[in-house]
């Protein structure tokens, strides 16, 4: 697992202008930012969404209590920014319709259809399984990104797993 | 020998994916991999800078001697800001009826607590004064501007060099370093909250600067205290002043709290508490370390053993508005309509 002990000087650094810093964070947390956005809007806006998460991030550092507590500081903004953009679009049922008219062509309308399948699960299991079928993290990054404690995300994989391969399809 | 069950297998998958494959996760994973995040394909975009205008050489020398006007302009303009004749009383910009026109030097202004009245700073700049307020103008000249404010509470807007403005108050003096704050006295008590540049309480036992977004009270019984953020949170704004009053019996929970709540824009507060010999400095040197290490050449032990340079280079290199910058303030010279600031 990545060792994050760097992180108090990648992120004074990052405060006083240092912008290969923060992009080493960004290249670090992108991912699991992504994911949380990703388990409540459509990919289009999940990856615009990521780089505002960034530059306000970035705006806000000084205000971290914790370098530490990096990863689920900017994920619980992520979280936040989901809920503004859903404020002011549609909601993630009619966007999860859209997602096969996608501009990424590299990205088939079957991923499409299985994001959507875990935009219908309960709230509790979406971004669990987001960050690990989506984005790879492991048990203990997702516990991590999201505050959960190592339990509650294999509880929240294990179930959410089962509802979602039945609704996919994926035989064992 | 166990055979581990279908969702033992699956489970142990989700967990760590260098763990045996389970084929159900892996259908799913492979299904939902093309929308993973690539932070190299989709790089951080900084905003851009400014495009550099090529234009040609007349426009370039038109530009430069629009540039010296401007500059020369400026510089007059600037110059009879910061002029003021010895003595001469200052304007006030919007007054009660029952208050006089002018402030003259040795003249007292008492506002009940209803009314408030902006004073024109020379030129330099205003001060809101509002109720129940009691204020002397003792001395003005170019330069050099000082007020006694015996109790009530002021808005001070200043653009002009570091010390131009001082307000007494019974608990020390109040320092502008090119700057706005608000200031409220009484008997034995000023507060102070700086909303840009910096500000120098001082009294006979101690001075502290203060930044903008800072707070900072002085007492006349201790040295002005150290500056801390105003949204640094309540608890620890509570603990840094209740250690500071050395009145509190438990000092161990104090420093716990402060410790505990500290964020990195707080290590300014930290740094001040270890130049203080505040108990705890030791930790206070570990945790600032920890949020904001000090820049090459300084060590939070070498502070800790009386490296003062070091905790002053250590105090410099955190993003804090330049001391000295007061010129960068240059929306504190302007009226406050223009400014958005009050």
């Amino acid at each position: 697992m990545r060792s994050d002990a760097d992180l108090p000087t990648l992120i004074a650094t990052s405060i006083g202008g240092d912008r290969e810093s923060f992009g080493e964070l960004y290249r670090r947390f992108s991912r699991p930012v992504h994911g949380v956005l990703m388990a409540r809007l459509a990919p289009e806006d999940a990856e615009d969404l990521t780089h505002d998460v960034f530059m306000h991030a970035l705006e806000h550092l000084w205000e971290l209590r914790e370098p530490a507590a990096f990863g689920g500081w900017i994920c619980a903004i992520a979280r936040r920014r989901a809920t503004d953009h859903h404020r002011r679009t549609r909601p993630t049922e009619v966007l999860a319709d859209t997602h096969a008219a996608t501009d990424r062509p590299d990205v088939s309308a079957d991923a499409h259809r299985a994001l959507a399948e875990i935009q219908r699960l309960p709230e509790a299991y979406r971004e669990t399984l987001v960050l690990r079928l989506v984005e790879g993290l492991t048990g203990p990054e997702i516990a991590a990104a999201t505050g959960l404690t190592p339990d509650s995300v294999r509880v929240n994989l294990h179930r959410g797993f089962r509802l979602l391969r039945g609704q996919l399809g994926v035989t064992p | 020998m166990t055979i581990p069950s279908e969702d033992d297998r699956i489970d142990a998958y989700l967990w760590d994916a260098a763990a045996p494959p389970d084929d159900a996760v892996r259908q799913a994973e492979q299904r939902l991999g093309a929308l993973r995040f690539d932070p190299v394909r989709t790089p951080l975009l900084w905003p851009a800078p400014a495009p550099a205008v090529v234009g040609h050489r007349r426009r370039w020398l038109y530009g430069l001697a629009a540039a010296v006007v401007i500059i020369a302009a400026g510089w007059s303009l600037a110059e009879w800001r910061l002029s003021w004749p010895a003595g001469r009383a200052w304007t006030m910009a919007a007054t009660p009826a029952s208050l006089p026109e002018r402030l003259a030097v040795g003249s007292t202004l008492t506002l009940p607590a209803s009314e408030s009245a902006r004073v024109n700073i020379a030129r330099i700049g205003t001060m809101q004064v509002q109720g129940d307020a009691r204020m002397t103008l003792e001395f003005t000249q170019q330069g050099r501007h000082r007020l006694a404010l015996e109790r009530g509470t002021v808005r001070v807007r200043v653009w002009a060099p570091p010390g131009s403005v001082v307000v007494r108050t019974p608990a020390g003096d109040v320092i502008d370093l090119g700057c706005a704050f608000d200031l409220t006295a009484d008997a034995d008590r000023s507060i102070v909250r700086v909303r840009s540049g910096w500000v120098q309480l001082d009294n006979p036992i101690g001075e502290s600067l203060v930044p903008a977004g800072a707070v900072s009270e002085m007492l006349t019984d201790r040295a002005p205290g150290v500056a801390v953020f105003e949204d640094a949170s309540p608890d620890f704004q509570a603990a840094v002043r209740a250690l500071e009053a050395s009145a509190n019996p438990d000092v161990a929970a104090l420093v716990r709290v402060i410790l505990a709540q500290a964020r990195p824009r707080d290590v300014l507060t930290l740094l001040l508490l270890i130049d203080r010999g505040a108990p705890g400095r030791d930790q206070f040197a570990a945790r600032a370390a920890g949020l904001f290490p000090p820049p090459a050449g300084v060590t939070a032990n070498g502070v800790l053993r009386g490296d003062r340079d070091g905790l002053w280079r250590w105090r410099d290199s955190l993003p804090l508005p330049p001391a000295k910058s007061w010129i960068r303030n240059w929306r504190d010279g302007l009226p406050a309509w223009l400014s958005g600031r009050n």
